[in-house]
């Protein structure tokens, strides 16, 4: 009797095991979907930076806008309705920009999660034909519109600059290290900036990562030519380790250092 | 070992004179300093800015005498003390001879876009020789990593 009922037991037993199974299943499928999907993101970004790079590669040699577009589709096999190239020729460099939606259409999970919008952008040097030839690294630059995957996909940045208008000012956000390097670009941008007749420049140094004295050197000579054109310069400066370097050169009394775009636009002519 | 490491060891590299190498100098030497772990975060910061101005100043001394040897920077970790040096086979230069720069508040200040690196060196490191002449110039730094 005593044996019987514990056969039955067991047998309760494997059905529940059964039961279990059935629950778990759909749950560790879809699970395995979602990695599926990931993985396939992640192989679309690795396609979106490789494209760009060579998109800059072919624009750094003078390509045209066609022939940019052919490297980026031919390179990565991106579909072009879903890819958008830009480029942009500031000075003696050239950005290469591209944005592809990559479309999440893996079974069950696909219809469950937004598509993504990926973007790469790589600044060359051009080259210039004849004259003095120099190895020059090229700068790379990662963003993505969803999320910054890869941080240490910046290791390769030396300095990038961005501008952009705000209210009467114009800004130029800094990212990267400024030094001996890095200094040429950014001296670049403020006399082109001066050239157009400007009369207020922001300097937004919130993301610069490192700052020497040649840095300070390409601050120093930007308040001086603004000065000359009668424009003001404003320093945007939040990060305590940058803030030092210029204490520890005096050019604190120099500068006021905001700690906003906003407080340094809105700081334009009350001084 | 977690606390109070003193590696004993040097590390040397012999860099390009590319300024593009700035960066792999700074991120090697810190790196390098770091391994002591009684040095703040802020004083490895402290030598990476320093290795860079010196670095930064013997490429402009090899750029201006078109000289492609590589520079030497070597990096010592001495248990008490950090010694970093720096050697370029620049035209050398009168380390006297640099100027004392104005007063911050007189115009005359912002004529100085360069000659800061030298005045860095000389805060931030507990002792910055210069040693220069014909063949190049040697900078010297000294960070002690005192317990107190």
């Amino acid at each position: 009797m005593t044996r019987h009922r514990r056969r039955v037991g067991r047998r309760e037993d494997l059905g529940q095991a059964t039961v279990e199974l059935a629950l778990v299943l759909p749950v560790l499928v879809v699970l395995a979907m979602a990695l599926v999907q990931v993985g396939l993101v992640a192989r679309t970004t690795v396609l979106v930076q490789h494209a760009a790079r060579e998109g800059a590669r072919v624009a750094a040699v003078g390509g045209s806008i066609r022939e940019v577009e052919d490297a980026v589709i031919g390179s990565s096999g991106l579909l072009l309705p879903d890819t958008d190239v830009e480029r942009i020729v500031e000075g003696d460099l050239v950005t290469v920009t591209v944005r592809h939606l990559a479309r999440t259409d893996a079974p069950l999970v696909g219809p469950l999660l937004p598509d993504v919008v990926l973007s790469a952008t790589v600044s060359m040097r051009r080259e210039r034909r004849g004259g003095r030839r120099r190895r020059v690294h090229p700068m790379v630059v990662y963003r993505w519109g969803v999320q910054s995957l890869t941080e240490g996909a910046g290791d390769r940045v030396q300095l990038d600059v961005h501008r952009y208008a705000r209210e009467s000012c114009v800004v130029l956000a800094v990212l990267g290290e400024l030094d001996l390097a890095g200094a040429p670009r950014l001296r670049q941008s403020v006399v082109s900036e001066t050239a157009t007749g400007i009369r207020h420049l922001v300097l937004d140094l919130t993301a610069v990562d490192f700052i020497d004295s040649t840095g300070l050197g390409v601050v120093v000579g930007a308040l001086k030519r603004l000065r000359a054109h009668g424009a003001e310069l404003s320093v945007v400066c939040p990060e305590q380790r940058i803030r030092r370097v210029f204490e520890m050169c005096d050019l604190d009394r120099v500068f006021t250092l905001h700690g906003t775009v906003d407080d340094a636009v809105s700081a334009s002519g009350s001084v | 070992m977690s606390s109070g490491a003193r590696p004993v060891g040097s590390v040397e590299i012999a860099v390009p004179p590319v300024p593009e190498y700035l960066q792999m100098v700074r991120a090697i030497v810190g790196a390098a300093a770091a391994l002591d772990d009684r040095l703040q975060a802020g004083r490895v910061a402290d030598v990476r800015l320093v290795v860079s101005e010196a670095v930064a100043n013997a490429l402009r001394a090899q750029e201006a005498a078109h000289v492609a040897d590589p520079i030497l920077v070597r990096c010592d970790l001495r248990g008490d003390r950090i010694v970093v040096e720096v050697a370029d086979h620049g035209p050398g230069f009168d380390p006297s001879a640099v100027p004392d720069l104005p007063e911050v508040e007189t115009p005359e200040r912002l004529r100085h876009e360069s000659g800061l690196g030298v005045s860095l060196m000389h805060q931030l490191a507990d002792s910055a020789v210069l040693d220069s002449g014909p063949d190049g110039t040697v900078v010297k730094l000294t960070f002690i990593v005192g317990d107190a």
